[in-house]
Parts: structure tokens; C-alpha cells; sequence
């Protein structure tokens, strides 16, 4: 079923149209990665399915509504967004990171009920951070502090999570740590996830769908053996390479752009 | 694993004890210095209604209303800076920063150049140079949000504008500037009754929405996409803070004159002791700025007696080298 949708969205900043007509559907409990080279539009789109981005023309639906005519919290209550590299003040204590995920839920004066705390408390054991409640943002790896992150936004409840680069900046192994967390979301808790990869072969291993973007249009949209071929990485990155399939997942070797 | 936030929570009530402490110090040691001598036994006797003669004219309405409007100047100042400095995501902010300063001493500036029988109209000017000078800048500011460079940038630009006038009053009318000199540099001196009821109720609507912004000041420190994604109407919030801190220091500086650094100042040192989440900061900053104000008045007081400094000699003259090692700390961090 597709719960979450955007159709004819443009986008662009000032004068300067970045998304052209962009129309996907996604459905529920999937993961989907958006890959392209440097602007070609993905934050973009990322940042106009969150409303972080007013379109310039077209809608974003959420089970059939669009976002544009639902306040704030509401949306928020349903659609997580954490754009790439977020900051926060390095003396912020995890389990208070995590429960600003509760603010949708929250009116201006109401205090943190008990089914707030157990959702917070859900939401570090979720991502693995149960012991790490009481450090600061400043003391965690850059791995944790990514974890730290998703948690705030597991708070929220969402229905979908969009996340920018979520692996931006961490070695290897954080890199899979992420990840790993991310599809045991999905697999668990049926947690839908867009998220924005420059890894292709990451894309790849964890997103049963690839969406390549180039020049703010999207150029194709399929599974990784659709999408991850030598002829399409040339035509959307400009770069040779040969494709390796092992272990049931698709790899591409880049060659070089000459 | 535990101790760390018992080890906070610790911190916050010592700090807290300690403030209260301090503030109540302040009072005693503010209402008993000064050029008539009185004495513990003579306050505690004139506070009972046991002593009514001399004494108890200047404490009651001279020292006490002076106190006390310097408190609430110094709580409003500290509330303002603490919250344009969460807005705006910048630890030197404070309230000149939204044009307060400058609105403020242009406008005060004319009436006490320009209508010197009607000197009574000072502190409604100031309050309105300050609010209005703050919205231009913020409207000038404002793209499709209100992104804190271009507000600082906005802030710094007519700042520069309105100071131009103000050199111009002050070259054109400099036979008359010497009875500007103390309310530019801020003073508490002959404050009455009257003041205290000026401020008073900016007072209460600051701690009031204040207290119930610091939720949302926190969630605005996590960045303006963060904050959206958290599902808080970012430019609503942020206007109204704004407002809020505007409203704050146009009261503070419309009683007292171009007070400064305590906006700067007292947050951040209260940031430095008790940290960044502002469900403390705000109060405890609150606390900290009527500390600071009525230490400094009354060593502006008496330093020099019995000649008075303006209060805001007195704090630049401990603000500003505070600052100074503030920015050689963000520097080399």
C-alpha cells in the first residue's frame, strides 16, 4: 500500500529550480535509498517530503492527505526527518536528546506522562544505547552519536523515517552499525525509511530500492540489479565500472572517469 | 553510569542554594551601605514598622525601590540575553544585538536633547526606540525565516544607522549632551516606586514565558530542520522569543538607560556553571542578572562616595574584560 507519496513536486531555492516534477509513492515498511551525484536534487526531495522545503508546486501526500494542510506536530507525529549531520550543544545527556522526541506529542504545558518515558526508554534499547543514557553527545562516538539521533527521532513514533546521509563522516564499521540498525527497524518494527546514500554499494546492500536522481529529475527507479548496471552508473555518475553480484547482494568497482 | 546526572542535579541545587543565598546577601549588604549609615538592627527595626523616623524614609523609599528596580532590571536583561542567545544559536549575542541598544538611546537621546521640559517621556521613548527598532531589524532580517546571521547582520547595520544620528544630536546639541551622559551609560540613580512598577510587570510576563519557552528553546538549539522535524513552527517560536527578549530589555533599558553586558554576561556565566539546557539556564540566569545588577549598583554607590558611578560603568568596567576572555576562550576552542 503506498501511505506516502509526493506528485508533480518542484522545488528549488530562489530562482533556481533544483527538483523538476518529481512524482514517487512509497510503500510501507520498505527501505529506499535516493542516490545521484552532487546536486542533482536528493536532499532536495528529502527536504520537501519532511516539509523542511515549501515546493514550489506540487503536494506530498501521507495517506492520502496532504501534508500541506496538517499543522506541524501532526506530521511530525508521523514522518521523522533528520537532515545530514545534525549539532546539537555537546552537553546535552542522551536520554534528554531522545526525549525531545516527544514534542509532537506534547502541548505547550503538559508534563512527560509515563507512556512518554517508556517510549524513550524503547527507543535507546532500540538503538542500543541503554547504557549510554547518561553520557553526553560530546563523550560518544560519532557512530553513537548517529544512534543517539535516530532514537530522538524513534521518540516520535514515526510512521516513516527520511534520513539525509545518515552515514556521512563515520568509518566503515559505524557505517554498518547504522545501517544494520536502520534494517533492524525495518524488519521489527516495520519502520519505513527514504534515505539519501553516496555509498552506492551500501544503497545497494540495505535498500530493496534504488532511486537515482540527476539534474532534479529522477532517471531511474527499481531494485538494485535494475538500477546498479555499468551502463547506468556511467550515464548518472560518469564513472566506468564493472559489477559484481556475491552473496546474493550487487557491488559495483569504480574504474576511473576517463 | 548514575552518577553523572545525580552529579547535575547536585550541581543545580548547590547553584541554586548558593544564588539564593547570594541574592538575599545582596539585598542586606545593598539596603545597609550607603552615605546614611543603617544597621542591620535598624533595617530588621524599619521592616517591622517598629522604626519610623530619617532612616526609614531612605530605605523605604529611596534605597529599597532602588534595589529592587535594579533587580528586575538585572532579571529582565539576563532573561533577554539568555534567550537571543539560544535563538540565534550564538553565545555572544545579547539584547544591542537586536537593535534595543541603539532604538533605545536614539530615541531617549532626542527627547532629552530635543524636549528637555518633558523629560519624563524618557522611559516611554526608550521603551518604544527599543521595541520598534528590534521589529525593523527582525523584518529586515526576514527571508522565508529569520536566519540568525542575517539578523545579527541586519541588527549590526542599523545599530550603525541610528548611531549616526545619535552623534549627529550629539555635535549639533553639545551643550546639552552633559545631561544625557548618566542614562546613556545606565544608572539606577533616584529610582522610585514608580519605576519598580514599570518594570514589574515585564518581570513576571518574562519569567512567565520564559519558563515555558525554555522547552522550546532547547528544541531550537538542536537547529532550525531538527526543530521542524520535531514538529515545532520554527518562525512562530522564534518570532515570539524574539519578541519576548525584545520586550525584556526595552523594559530593563527604558527604566535604567543603556545598561550593558549584563545580557551578555550573566547567561553565559550561568551556562558555564550549570549548562546548556535552558529549563535551568533561564532561571538560574534570571537569579544571577538581579545578583549582579545590585552588587554592581551598590558598588557604584560607594566606591566613589560620594561621588556615584552609573551602574553601567561599573559593569563594563567588570564586563568588558569578561568578554575579552570569552572570546580568547572560543578561539582557541
Amino acid at each position: 500500500m503506498n501511505f506516502f507519496a509526493c506528485e508533480n513536486l518542484s522545488a528549488g531555492y530562489g530562482r533556481k529550480e533544483v527538483l523538476k516534477n518529481i512524482t514517487l509513492s512509497f510503500e510501507k515498511g520498505r527501505i529506499a535509498s535516493v542516490i545521484g551525484p552532487n546536486g542533482s536534487g536528493k536532499s532536495t526531495l528529502l527536504k520537501c517530503m519532511g516539509r523542511l522545503l515549501k515546493p514550489s508546486a506540487g503536494c506530498v501526500y501521507l495517506d492520502g492527505r496532504s501534508i500541506s494542510s496538517m499543522t506541524d506536530s501532526a506530521i511530525a507525529r508521523s514522518v521523522g526527518i533528520l537532515p545530514q549531520s545534525p549539532s546539537a550543544p555537546g552537553d546535552i545527556p542522551v536520554h534528554c536528546l531522545v526525549a525531545y522526541g516527544r514534542n509532537p506529542h506534547k502541548k505547550a504545558l503538559s508534563s512527560f506522562t509515563k507512556e512518554d518515558r517508556e517510549t524513550v526508554e524503547w527507543a535507546m534499547h532500540a538503538t542500543g544505547l541503554q547504557d549510554k543514557r547518561f553520557l553526553r553527545l560530546g563523550q560518544l562516538s560519532g557512530g553513537e552519536r548517529q544512534r543517539a539521533w535516530i532514537a530522538m527521532a524513534l521518540a516520535q513514533r514515526p510512521q516513516i523515517l527520511l534520513l539525509d546521509e545518515p552515514t556521512t563522516y563515520l568509518d566503515i564499521h559505524h557505517q554498518f552499525e547504522v545501517l544494520e540498525l536502520l534494517e533492524k527497524l525495518n524488519t521489527s518494527c516495520g519502520l519505513t525509511v527514504v534515505m539519501v546514500m553516496h555509498d552506492l554499494n551500501l544503497a545497494s546492500k540495505f535498500s530493496g530500492r534504488l532511486i537515482a536522481m540527476k539534474d532534479g529529475q529522477v532517471l531511474l527507479d527499481g531494485c538494485a540489479e535494475e538500477v546498479l548496471t555499468e551502463e547506468n552508473i556511467f550515464d548518472i555518475f560518469r564513472v566506468k565500472s564493472r559489477i559484481v553480484d556475491m552473496d546474493g547482494s550487487r557491488a559495483a568497482m569504480y574504474m576511473g572517469v576517463a | 553510569m548514575r552518577e553523572i546526572t545525580d552529579s547535575d542535579a547536585k550541581r543545580r541545587l548547590m547553584t541554586g542554594a548558593a544564588g539564593l543565598m547570594l541574592l538575599a546577601a545582596g539585598f542586606v549588604v545593598s539596603v545597609i551601605t550607603g552615605t546614611v549609615d543603617i544597621s542591620v538592627g535598624d533595617m530588621a527595626r524599619i521592616f517591622t514598622g517598629v522604626q519610623t523616623d530619617g532612616m526609614y524614609h531612605v530605605l523605604m523609599n529611596i534605597r529599597l525601590p532602588r534595589i529592587i528596580t535594579g533587580a528586575f532590571v538585572g532579571v529582565n536583561l539576563a532573561l533577554s540575553g539568555a534567550i537571543l542567545q539560544a535563538v540565534l544559536k550564538n553565545p555572544l549575542a545579547d539584547p544591542g544585538i537586536v537593535g534595543v541598544t541603539a532604538g533605545a538611546g536614539l530615541f531617549a537621546m532626542a527627547v532629552m536633547i530635543l524636549l528637555p521640559s518633558f523629560t519624563h517621556l524618557v522611559p516611554p521613548a526608550a521603551f518604544i526606540g527599543a521595541f520598534v527598532t528590534s521589529l525593523v531589524i527582525y523584518f529586515l532580517a526576514y527571508d522565508g525565516g529569520a536566519h540568525p546571521l542575517r539578523l545579527i547582520l541586519a541588527g549590526v547595520a542599523l545599530a550603525a544607522f541610528l548611531g549616526a544620528f545619535m552623534s549627529s544630536l550629539t555635535v549639533l546639541y553639545s551643550d546639552r549632551v552633559q545631561g544625557t551622559v548618566n542614562w546613556m551609560a545606565g544608572s539606577l540613580s533616584g529610582k522610585s516606586w514608580i519605576h519598580v512598577k514599570m518594570i514589574l510587570p515585564y518581570t513576571l510576563l518574562g519569567l512567565f514565558g520564559a519558563g515555558i519557552g525554555a522547552r522550546y528553546l532547547n528544541i531550537l538549539m538542536l537547529g532550525d530542520d531538527v526543530a521542524r522535524g520535531l514538529g515545532l513552527s520554527v518562525e512562530r517560536v522564534k518570532f515570539m522569543l524574539t519578541m519576548l527578549a525584545a520586550l525584556l530589555a526595552a523594559s530593563a533599558v527604558s527604566v535604567a538607560g543603556l545598561l550593558g553586558f549584563v545580557g551578555l554576561i550573566v547567561p553565559h556565566i550561568t551556562r558555564l556553571i550549570i549548562g546548556s539546557d535552558n529549563r535551568f539556564l533561564i532561571p538560574f540566569s534570571a537569579v544571577f542578572g538581579g545578583i549582579i545588577v545590585i552588587f554592581a549598583d551598590t558598588a557604584a554607590r560607594v566606591v566613589f562616595a560620594p561621588y556615584e558611578l552609573p551602574v553601567g560603568v561599573v559593569m563594563a568596567f567588570v564586563g568588558a574584560p569578561f568578554f575579552l576572555y570569552l572570546l580568547s576562550r572560543s578561539s582557541r576552542s
